[in-house]
């Protein structure tokens, strides 16, 4: 009797058992699945500004504290006085891996690419600064106060490059004015930069003005 | 009493006067036809021809007028009947209605005349082995004439719930886990597809992702180098409107 009672009531656990992680049991879902029942349908925004993403979430803030401690670690490298370990730092957030259609993600790169800069022009690297600057500018995708600040930072490169050739033209004392006309070019290169800086500052802040700064 | 008294009662002329032994035989068989009459017990004892007279006596009397059994003894038939049934259903019972008890020498016969049960010698003594059921199979079944031992139906009917309500139990388990399995909801990524159909309330600008334009404001050219203070406010402001999210997740 004991023992058919046993087995009964050992049947009806593990039937139950079985219906639970059968019927009631929900397999773990990923988050990426979990987090597309919260995804937000796009709203309007600015198109100057960009459209608003997806929530603020954990892999967000992670690419953010990222490129946060590369500059940070750069700061302490420039301290030192060692250049090279800086801007190694610094292109390390270059390769920083943002939640896709990220905002920040671009202007935290533009922001990076802008100190480079400003750091290879520092140190007389106009070439590299160069560089740095155009892919950044040939990169983004939509015009920001980033963006804008890049344009002045390849003015400032062309504004270096005039200076440079300024100064090689009164060595030479005008041989041939070959470096007298390539500082001339140079400035007019910088002034458009500027002016493209200027022309990007003025269209976003009539857009946040026009809508309310958020 | 002997065979030549009856003989000698049969050559008596039947006016002729009654003799004190005649008197005496004649009032112990009334005695024993008033005890059939009333049901009690019968001598253990007893002549043949005085046992045939009194079973002619019994059927004279059955046939001449309506006999109806006590209570008890109606239901102590009944449930012979029913155990008869239920243990040929459980090979209990042979077929010539002797029960098995299960232990030798304890087969109590069925009687059917009248229904009565007369139990034999062994009967009388506790069931001697019947398992774990030992002694509780047999029960006195008493009716006004004396006691008989049938098979307790109570006892019985445990036995065989106890063999049956633990299989069932788990039969509808069992089904009751296969039902469930067959009738289960469907999978997570279906129920994924039907909550992003449904409308989702929008959150605020403050805890989305979103250009940082309207934080930074136009860089001025003396700070085209400041990345660094420009990345530090990104990083709270977008800190504040995680954890606002998270908070407020929490406290839903």
């Amino acid at each position: 009797m004991k023992r058919a009672l046993a087995i009964a009531f050992l049947a009806a656990v593990a039937g139950g058992v079985i219906g639970y992680y059968w019927a009631g049991h929900r397999p773990p879902t990923d988050p990426e699945s979990e987090r597309s029942v919260t995804q937000l349908p796009e709203p309007s925004s600015s198109e100057l500004a960009g459209p608003a993403g997806s929530a603020i979430d954990e892999p967000l803030m992670i690419a953010l504290a990222q490129a946060k401690n590369f500059h940070h670690k750069a700061d302490v490298y420039l301290r030192e006085g060692k250049f090279a370990q800086a801007m190694a730092s610094l292109e390390e957030i270059l390769t920083i891996a943002f939640p896709d259609g990220a905002p920040e993600a671009e202007d935290v790169t533009l922001d990076a690419r802008a100190r480079m800069a400003k750091l290879a022009i520092a140190r007389g690297e106009l070439d590299r600064a160069m560089a740095i600057v155009e892919q950044g500018i040939a990169g983004a995708k939509r015009r920001s106060f980033f963006l804008a600040n890049l344009h002045t930072a390849r003015g400032e490169v062309y504004e270096a490059m005039a200076n440079l050739l300024d100064e090689s033209s009164d060595v030479d004392d005008g041989v041939d004015g070959k470096a007298a006309a390539e500082a001339r070019e140079a400035r007019r290169r910088a002034i458009e930069a500027f002016d493209q800086s200027i022309s990007i500052n003025r269209e976003l802040q009539r857009a946040l003005v026009g809508e309310g700064i958020r | 009493m002997s065979r030549d008294d009856h003989v000698d009662d049969l050559l008596r002329a039947p006016d002729d006067a009654i003799d004190p032994a005649e008197q005496a035989r004649a009032d112990s068989f009334a005695d024993l036809v008033d005890r059939l009459i009333e049901g009690r017990d019968l001598p253990p004892a007893m002549a043949s021809e005085e046992r045939a007279l009194i079973e002619v006596a019994g059927i004279v009397r059955a046939s001449t007028r309506e006999v109806e059994l006590a209570p008890e003894r109606r239901a102590a038939v009944v449930d012979q009947m029913f155990e008869h049934v239920l243990g040929q259903a459980g090979g209990q019972v042979k077929a010539g209605g002797q029960v098995k008890t299960g232990g030798p020498g304890t087969e109590p016969t069925m009687a059917r005349d009248a229904g009565r049960a007369e139990p034999s010698p062994d009967q009388r003594a506790p069931a001697g082995s019947d398992g774990a059921d030992s002694g509780q199979g047999v029960s006195q079944a008493r009716d006004g004439s004396g006691s008989a031992q049938t098979p307790d139906l109570a006892a019985y009917r445990r036995k065989r719930l106890s063999t049956i309500v633990p299989w069932t139990v788990a039969a509808a388990a069992a089904a009751a886990a296969l039902s469930l399995a067959l009738v289960r909801p469907a999978p997570p990524t279906d129920r994924l597809r039907v909550a992003d159909t449904r409308p989702i309330p929008a959150l605020p600008i403050e805890q989305r992702s979103r250009p940082a334009d309207p934080l930074v404001g136009q860089i001025p050219r003396e700070r085209v180098g400041g990345a660094r203070e420009r990345i530090d406010m990104i990083y709270a402001d977008r800190m504040a409107g995680f954890r606002d999210r998270r908070l407020r997740g929490r406290l839903r």
